[in-house]
């Protein structure tokens, strides 16, 4: 199995669409609770196509930060609620996958409601994105973002990024949906 | 559309399109942080820069794409307890030909709106 090693700052200058400064801090705020950095992930990936993945379903990714973006993270974490940092920490990950994996992989933000629905102009991909800290809830979730991924209103594609940062169990199930695979019930 | 022209607005609604995001993401973190004030102000130039974003690709003919950011420019408004406001850009949204679930959607957040002027 490959290993990937990023840093969580990457994911500002790969994404000029979005402010997502405060998403990686907010990443290493969770993560810098369980220790320092590196933490590693396990990525289990379907119907992903990556050059760097070379065929393989999964990765282990190891993810560094900086001692000032651990320095705003401990500030963080006083006044933060912990929804709030799961989600933005999963939205960190999910920018760093395509920063790193994905060619023409830049993500947009609009709003609905008040959700936020991410996109993949480049690919013309609608993407969910979800983080949690409880491994059992991560098939329910997963489950839920395909159906809003497929149901998204311009008919693309779609993503999923579901992220578990329970320690040690940090898993990333990453997937890709096309349209047609909703409409006859097969994947 | 002439192809110089087309080409002139492609790159326009790229540098916009990119503008909108960023002027809502930063509102979000501003939001998380509890800078209100800057939150509400950024999320006004967000709502601004969306409708501008749903009219150039009016413009372009990408409709269903226009209605996407004619929403999100709602949401920002509705946010901001602009509902007048967001009830004109929902209702034009859903004048468009859209997907029966997303015009569900959109119903269900017209109705919460109009709901708020009694």
């Amino acid at each position: 199995m490959n290993t990937l090693e990023c840093s969580i700052e990457e994911i500002i200058p790969a994404h000029p669409n979005l402010y997502l400064e405060h998403c990686a801090v907010m990443a290493v705020s969770l993560l810098s609770r369980q220790s320092a950095s590196p933490r590693e992930f396990l990525v289990n990936c379907e119907g992903i196509r990556s050059p760097d993945l070379a065929g393989e379903a999964s990765l282990h990714l190891s993810l560094s930060w900086s001692d000032l973006t651990a320095y705003k993270a401990a500030r963080i974490r006083q006044t933060e609620q912990s929804k709030a940092i799961i989600e933005r920490a999963a939205v960190a990950m999910a920018s760093l996958l395509f920063a790193r994996l994905i060619p023409d992989g830049q993500m947009r933000v609009t709003r609905a409601g008040d959700r936020a629905d991410y996109w993949l102009p480049r690919l013309k991909c609608a993407l969910e994105v979800s983080g949690t800290t409880r491994p059992q809830e991560m098939a329910r979730r997963h489950r839920e973002k395909v159906e809003q991924v497929l149901s998204n209103p311009l008919g693309w594609n779609g993503y999923v990024v579901v992220c578990c940062f329970a320690a040690p169990q940090r898993i990333i199930r990453w997937s890709f949906h096309r349209q047609e695979a909703k409409a006859d019930g097969t994947r | 559309m002439a192809r110089a022209k087309r080409r002139q607005l492609e790159s326009k609604l790229d540098q916009l399109l990119g503008e909108a995001s960023w002027l809502l993401s930063h509102a979000e973190s501003l939001t998380d942080y509890g800078r209100t004030e800057e939150a509400e102000a950024e999320l006004a130039r967000a709502a601004k820069c969306e409708e501008q974003v749903a009219y150039l690709l009016d413009a372009a003919g990408r409709e269903i794409e226009a209605v996407t950011h004619r929403v999100s420019a709602a949401s920002c408004y509705e946010t901001l307890g602009q509902h007048a406001r967001a009830a004109t850009l929902l209702r034009a949204a859903l004048s468009t030909a859209i997907p029966e679930k997303y015009r569900d959607r959109l119903s269900e957040q017209l109705s919460r709106l109009l709901a708020q002027a009694a």
